[in-house]
């Protein structure tokens, strides 16, 4: 997935689709105490085409993802 | 806990049962034909020699000139191995094969019956016989298991509590891990040349500078997910050979071998009138190597044509004559008959043919291939964590 964020870490663009607006955000740390732990940074967005679009950045492994469930 | 045997250099001691002279001397495995000119493992003459496995050929030859190239025998390295296996399992160990020379077991379930963990892995030496040079590993984790079973001395027992793992694995060399040459060589270059240095580092550097792989690799060097071992299902076996007085090269002559050998195949009465699901053919060639192909039917099947015409084909890829042709059925089906449809089948029908397909992906994909999705947290804010993929094999 492609990601293009603002110097803050707020997504500007996804896949190339500008992002109209940034619904929410929120942050899920866990696991901290096992060999995988859970840091990621969710953006709920919605797209210029209209799209919604979950995605965070996993903080462990430095890259963006996208949820769909 | 899980235990690992490890015996070094199988694919070379495999082909040096032919030959067990060599075995004193200098010797290597040669690479396959059209792969890189790298050595496979090398017998303890040569590596006093100075030859090491993976250097290049013409290194190794100028670096010993007596240095012997034992060819690779692939189906004798197969066969050894499923001995090696069967042995364990009449032993009473469930095993799970992870490659030649490596496989895994629970001691759970024999440590009573043996008298204790230290005995049980000694049955377990014993079962795979001190000709192999055997050496075991038990931790509680699958990766500090293999990482005492490679320590370990030929014929030794090395046990790991979970609570020295991390002390265990710290001073061992980093090429215990599955990496790539070229991710050894940044470790190398960054100055991590232990377990134990890779494990100090934090796992999100490591993340961000090696990637998936480098992440993996650091969570082993800290020891490994806790794990269990999942025993294989032992494989059918019937086998019918045709050995020649001489080498045969010639393809209607190998095509009519194979026709004589499928028919007595499907005449052997331990196949019970059960239907193939996979099958092998395999030749010992004139030179001392050895062939082996296998296929997993679409259907399983006890037609001789659809074997012949599944199999046939595959003669055309002999690389040298043959001296022995081989025919094997590795899966063998529980079902006896197949009943042709009228009406769509529902409810139970449907099931059977569900768990019928399910079980041709298995063999053809391997153990572990079919899952069951299990829903264990469904409130979970990380949806990786709501399901479970359950093994199924049954």
């Amino acid at each position: 997935m492609l990601v293009e964020e603002a110097i803050d870490g707020v997504p500007k663009r996804v896949n190339r689709q500008r992002v109209a607006v940034v619904r929410e955000e929120w942050r899920v740390v866990d696991r901290w105490w096992t060999e995988d732990p859970v840091d990621r940074r969710y953006f709920d967005l919605v797209l210029e085409s209209g799209q919604l679009a979950v995605v965070y950045r996993d903080g462990e492994l430095k890259r963006w993802f996208t949820q769909k469930a | 806990m899980i235990a690992c045997v490890v015996i070094p250099g199988f694919d070379l001691r495999a082909a040096l049962r032919a030959a067990p002279a060599l075995a004193e001397r200098p010797a290597a495995l040669s690479p396959l034909p059209g792969t890189a000119p790298l050595l496979g493992p090398v017998t303890a003459a040569a590596d006093t020699a100075g030859v090491r496995p993976g250097m290049r050929l013409g290194e190794a030859l100028a670096t010993c000139p007596t240095l012997v190239l034992v060819e690779q025998d692939p189906a004798t390295a197969r066969e050894e191995w499923e001995g090696v296996l069967r042995r364990l399992e009449d032993a009473g160990f469930a095993v799970d094969s992870a490659d030649l020379g490596c496989v895994y077991f629970e001691t759970r379930g024999v440590e009573r019956l043996y008298g204790g963990l230290e005995a049980a892995l000694k049955r377990a030496l014993a079962a795979v016989g001190s000709a192999w040079d055997p050496r075991v590993g038990a931790a509680e984790r699958r990766f500090a298991a293999l990482a005492a079973a490679n320590v370990a001395r030929p014929g030794q027992v090395l046990i790991v509590s979970d609570e020295s793992t991390g002390e265990f694995l710290a001073p061992l060399p980093l090429s215990l891990l599955p990496l790539s040459p070229e991710r050894y060589a940044e470790l190398e270059q960054l100055g991590v040349r232990k377990l134990g240095q890779l494990a100090g580092l934090p796992g999100s550097a490591v993340a961000e500078r090696m990637g998936p792989d480098g992440r993996r690799a650091w969570g082993l060097a800290r020891g490994g997910r806790a794990g269990r071992v999942r025993g294989r299902r032992p494989p059918a076996e019937i086998v019918e050979s045709l050995e020649f007085p001489e080498a045969v090269g010639n393809e209607l002559t190998l095509r009519r071998a194979f026709g004589a050998l499928l028919d007595r195949m499907l005449a052997r009465p331990e196949r019970d009138g059960r239907f193939a699901r996979k099958v092998a053919i395999a030749a010992r060639l004139v030179g001392g190597g050895s062939w082996r192909r296998t296929v997993t039917l679409r259907d399983p099947t006890a037609e001789r044509d659809r074997l012949k015409a599944a199999l046939a084909p595959k003669l055309a890829e002999l690389p040298a004559p043959v001296l022995e042709l081989r025919l094997e059925i590795v899966a063998l089906t529980e079902s006896r008959g197949q009943q042709l449809e009228l009406v769509c089948v529902e409810g139970d029908g449907l099931q059977l043919q569900l768990q019928e397909g399910l079980k041709q992906v298995c063999a053809s994909t391997g153990s572990g291939s079919v899952c069951s999705v299990v829903e264990v947290a469904p409130w979970s804010r990380i949806p990786e964590a709501r399901a479970l993929l359950l093994p199924r094999d049954d």
